[in-house]
């Protein structure tokens, strides 16, 4: 008997990052990286529990950026060349490290792992990642939901009703596109909620979204069931709460699973410890070190000499792991179920970008947790949002408060000193394309002026990702977000000041066409405000 | 009986010039718009990557973003339950005008039905420049939600002009109890109890190899 439910949801997002204007450019592997990390790697795990006939629930939230990536053509030229790369930087390891047989070993684990990535992804799947993740959705396993267009900061947005409203609107006809059905769910950039954002989710027809523990537990009225229920916004569209516990335990960098020290340390790499001229075609520039994905320690501990990594016992402490938490979840619904009225659901929203990628033994933990509970005798079993919604109709009316699941719970790591600047001119950005949009409306627009104002709403939509202000607070990449910030304003800039002269340059245009080619259908009229 | 012919509502019969120009307006206007190319064919068919890069910079340095400071705004935005975050921008002022009168900048809360009346104004913050930015710490509780601002200026004769008036922003509701962490599972069903914010773990915002993931 089955009495609650656990909800897993993978978050996957990347800024779109794509450069024909050059010949390479390294923040691609930004992309690249994640494929071979974590989305193939996800994939094998979704394919052996399909052969293997285990039945699980999973979400996964594919941002617009994302799926546009995965689909170019370019972008996918330019993975397998640096999948090529990867396999000769291990196959010269291998050669490396023929007299140091533990070395070897791992060198050979490396090469087999780049070539298995390139088997199924040229051979199996063509180069369509997309299409794997929709087979697993139509087997009935992944429910597959959306997110904003570029993954706008959407309160921060909300200085324009239109500008939020593109945002949603355009990620869900993104999705249609790309999967060919129209999401029930959306993923909030950032889980950033305010209230009034649920009538812009209702008009795009979506059913439920994501909000961290405070955005639940400080809902008028409060919740009657803490984050182990949803509430209904009041027009229908359902908020589901991150349950804490389970968050803590693969989150925390002290507590969670992820700093075990038999787990591969993501900090030591050999783009960093070879000898240079070992390593430079695969690193920046040949000069500039980089990591380069292979990585021959585990964690071993703090301030201690760190020792090889051992693929077998990480692979144990994964599994370990998953019956830890499945044990902790059961826990907390014998719990939960002496008090509520209704089945609990435990939801657990992680980045897809740990598993694989700063998480190495993330996928296996993950496969064994969706394994483990699938057994029958299990008290609980996996669920996707609108399983539960299909299952109990009617939930507490609330209106959840504003939050995010950023640091200090609200708006503040888009909003500071690193990265204020940028509003101004976002807004001012929104407000020119609004006016233009209803000034065009009036007018017979010719196929060039239309084409012009598409892509004014494109450099507008891609300035405004979450991404930049984020990266500009972390202090990582501060300098590529300015650019790219200042680059798209500054595209929006010459297309709306063209498109007012009615002095376009085609050529001009085309090359903006070319360089920022997401979103394909993009209607500028839809700039209109309501 | 219903008519089945179209009669012209004006009488005034239209000379055949007339109807030339309207014919030829209804033309211009309303001709059917062929659907647009939604994107040019794409790289290398038509652009090389050289000439990619090289209108990629002339639109950069020609176009970089600027405020274009033509009417006077000011803006609020909420960032947690202590703090919300104002810009703004004045155009220049007249050569004659009282130049060197004083900017006050105002916060209301929204119960406020005054804005203009500088007595009914809840925070006032001198300001010395005519674009800029400022985070406003509110004060300690309160239970306003929703604040809007305002910018005025002060004339020779001590009287108060508002300039612009902001929207209005609605700020976060508790604050986070930087305490204990939930213990268990049925901590969670009391209201505002003492808790955590669930913070992403540090080592996945603050990796500083220079080609981490944005988490």
């Amino acid at each position: 008997m089955k009495t609650g439910y656990l909800s897993l949801i993978l978050h996957a997002h990347l800024p779109y990052v794509r450069h024909p204007e050059h010949e390479s450019f390294f923040e691609e592997n930004w992309l690249f990286e994640a494929i071979t990390e974590c989305y193939i790697p996800l994939i094998g795990v979704l394919d052996r529990l399909q052969d293997d006939q285990i039945d699980y629930r999973l979400t996964l939230s594919l941002s617009p950026p994302l799926l546009t990536m995965l689909r170019d053509d370019l972008l996918q030229q330019r993975y397998l060349k640096y999948l090529h790369s990867h396999i000769e930087l291990a196959e010269k390891e291998v050669f490396r490290t023929q007299k140091q047989a533990a070395l070897n070993e791992l060198a050979q684990f490396y090469l087999k792992f780049y070539q298995n990535t390139l088997t199924v992804y040229k051979d199996q799947y063509q180069g369509d990642i997309i299409s794997a993740f929709k087979k697993h959705h139509i087997s009935g396993q992944l429910e597959l939901i959306t997110c904003a267009a570029t993954h706008g900061f959407l309160p921060l947005l909300n200085i324009s009703e239109t500008a939020v409203r593109n945002q949603i609107n355009i990620g869900v006809n993104t999705f249609k596109s790309h999967l060919g059905y129209a999401p029930t769910g959306i993923w909030l950039p950032e889980c950033a909620y305010y209230p009034g954002v649920e009538k812009l989710l209702a008009e795009a027809e979506l059913q439920y979204f994501f909000m961290d523990t405070h955005g639940i537990l400080d809902a008028n009225p409060a919740p009657n069931n803490g984050v182990y229920a949803p509430l209904n916004c009041g027009n229908g569209v359902h908020a589901f709460g991150r349950d804490p516990d389970s968050s803590k335990q693969v989150w925390s960098s002290h507590e969670g699973y992820p700093g075990d020290f038999d787990y591969r340390e993501y900090y030591k790499d050999i783009g960093f410890d070879l000898e240079l001229d070992v390593v430079a075609p695969y690193i920046l520039d040949g000069t500039t070190r980089a990591n380069t994905g292979i990585k021959y320690y585990r964690i071993t501990g703090k301030d201690i000499e760190k020792q090889l990594y051992d693929p077998v016992i990480a692979t144990k402490k994964a599994k370990q792991h998953a019956a830890d938490f499945i044990n902790k979840r059961q826990q907390q619904i014998a719990a939960l179920t002496k008090k509520m009225d209704k089945a609990p659901i435990i939801v657990a929203p992680y980045d897809a970008e740990l598993f694989g990628h700063w998480w190495f033994e993330g996928p296996q933990w993950l496969e064994e947790v969706l394994r483990l509970a699938s057994v029958a005798e299990q008290s609980l079993a996996t669920n996707a949002c609108s399983d539960y919604l299909e299952q109990y109709s009617s939930a507490q009316v609330a209106t959840p408060a504003a939050s995010t699941w950023g640091d200090q719970g609200y708006y503040s790591y888009w909003l500071n000193d690193s990265n204020s600047w940028i509003y101004p001119y976002l807004h001012q950005a929104e407000s020119e394309m609004e006016q233009l949009a209803l000034d065009l409306n009036n007018l017979t627009v010719t196929p060039l002026q239309t084409r012009a104002a598409n892509q004014a709403a494109r450099s507008l939509l891609l300035a405004q990702a979450s991404d930049w202000p984020f990266i500009m607070k972390a202090g990582t990449t501060t300098e590529y977000a300015n650019k790219r910030i200042t680059d798209h304003l500054a595209r929006f800039n010459y297309l709306h000041d063209c498109i007012r002269k009615n002095r376009i340059n085609e050529r001009y245009l085309t090359a903006l066409e070319t360089m920022d080619n997401i979103f394909p259908d993009i209607d500028f009229k839809d700039y209109c405000p309501n | 009986m219903v008519s089945t012919s179209v009669k012209p509502i004006s009488s005034a019969p239209l000379s055949a010039a007339e109807m030339q120009r309207i014919s030829l307006e209804i033309n211009q206007d309303f001709a059917p718009v062929p659907c647009p190319d939604k994107l040019a064919p794409s790289y290398p068919d038509i652009l090389s990557s050289q000439e990619l890069l090289g209108i990629s910079q002339i639109i950069s340095t020609g176009f970089a973003p600027s405020i274009k400071n033509t009417s006077p705004e000011i803006v609020l935005m909420p960032i947690d339950p202590e703090h919300v975050h104002a810009y703004w921008h004045l155009p220049e002022p007249e050569p004659l005008s009282e130049s060197n009168s004083e900017l006050t900048l105002s916060l209301h809360p929204l119960a406020d039905t005054h804005p203009d009346d500088p007595k009914y104004a809840w925070l006032d913050f001198f300001i010395n420049n005519r674009q800029d930015q400022k985070t406003l710490t509110l004060p300690n509780n309160t239970n306003h939600q929703h604040y809007f601002a305002s910018l005025s200026q002060t004339d020779a004769r001590q009287q108060l002009h508002t300039l612009a008036t902001s929207n209005i922003a609605q700020v976060p509701q508790q604050e986070i109890h930087d305490v204990e962490p939930v213990m268990n599972t049925a901590q969670l069903f009391q209201p505002v109890a003492k808790r955590c914010a669930a913070h992403r773990p540090s080592s996945l915002i603050l990796n500083t190899s220079g080609q981490n993931f944005k988490h």
